[in-house]
């Protein structure tokens, strides 16, 4: 698993799962955060992407604290499951 | 007390056509109900990329309000009152089945499972802090409804009133929206006569 493969395929992932139908994949920045200005994914959204780790990589994400961090860029959460999956 | 309630604007919508203020200005060629208001919101180019993630019931009432919105001025709060026959039954249905697919809901299924999240979705549309009720009535007993619709304008002081009903399940849509207007002298609808037509089809 790498990040090459990885980042395209979480943004695919997360327009599908967030029904960002006005919003291209690739015209989300993997280094910016998503709960900002850009995209401005709300607290549903975050739940909506616990749910995207746990179905399609079988990651579970419990602590709140550690969810923000993990779940702030698609880069972020590239760099935990490539931790958790080796 | 429902016969000085006045219609100043009014959307429906089914699967056969749009109204608005009672002229057809849309005719439908029904594929099913999301495909529709997906189709809809972006020949009228509402512009709310929300849109998508809301429940169908929300995205009837987020349709009805591009057209009839205006006609509250833009100080005013207005009640919001709606109602149906089935409250969340759409959503509560997909909630079903994701928990049969998945073993869970997904959480943006899950929050639309309450049919008064529509009103929630545009109130926050229009930035409208209202007085608000969803009620679960027979389509035959929309007087009742009108008379609760009545007392809670005067109860809060409300000039206007959006409102109306709005149901979507499976692939019926059927949704009469209006803006009513408390005490309006003209020789316009009254509420009664506008939903005692709208909701005997």
């Amino acid at each position: 698993m790498n990040k090459e493969t990885l980042i395209p395929q979480l943004q695919n992932q997360i327009v599908d799962y967030l029904n960002l139908e006005e919003i291209q994949p690739d015209e989300i920045d993997p280094n910016e955060s998503l709960f900002g200005d850009d995209i401005g994914l709300d607290s549903i959204d975050a739940l909506e992407l616990i749910v995207l780790m746990q179905n399609e990589y079988n990651i579970q994400i419990e602590d709140p604290k550690e969810g923000r961090e993990i779940l702030n860029t698609v880069n972020s959460m590239a760099d935990h499951i490539i931790k958790m999956k080796g | 007390m429902i016969e000085s309630l006045k219609v100043i604007a009014s959307f429906e919508m089914d699967q056969q056509c749009i109204q608005h203020n009672g002229e057809v200005i849309d005719e439908i060629s029904f594929t099913n109900a999301s495909e529709t208001l997906k189709e809809r919101y972006k020949k009228y180019k509402l512009k709310y990329p929300k849109f998508h993630k809301m429940d169908l019931l929300s995205k009837a009432v987020i349709l009805g309000n591009y057209f009839i919105k205006k006609a509250i001025p833009k100080n005013s709060t207005p009640l919001v009152m709606l109602f149906n026959e089935s409250a969340s039954m759409q959503s509560d249905l997909q909630h079903i089945y994701q928990y049969n697919a998945y073993d869970t809901a997904s959480p943006g299924i899950f929050v639309y499972t309450l049919p008064n999240i529509c009103i929630g979705e545009v109130c926050i549309k229009n930035d409208w802090k209202s007085p608000s009720g969803f009620l679960l009535f027979p389509k035959e007993h929309f007087e009742k409804y009108l008379e609760t619709v009545a007392i809670e304008m005067s109860k809060n002081d409300s000039e206007y009133a959006f409102t109306g009903f709005v149901e979507v399940v499976e692939d019926d849509i059927f949704v009469a929206l209006s803006v009513l207007q408390m005490n309006k002298e003209n020789e316009g609808l009254t509420a009664y006569q506008f939903y005692k037509k709208a909701l005997r089809k």
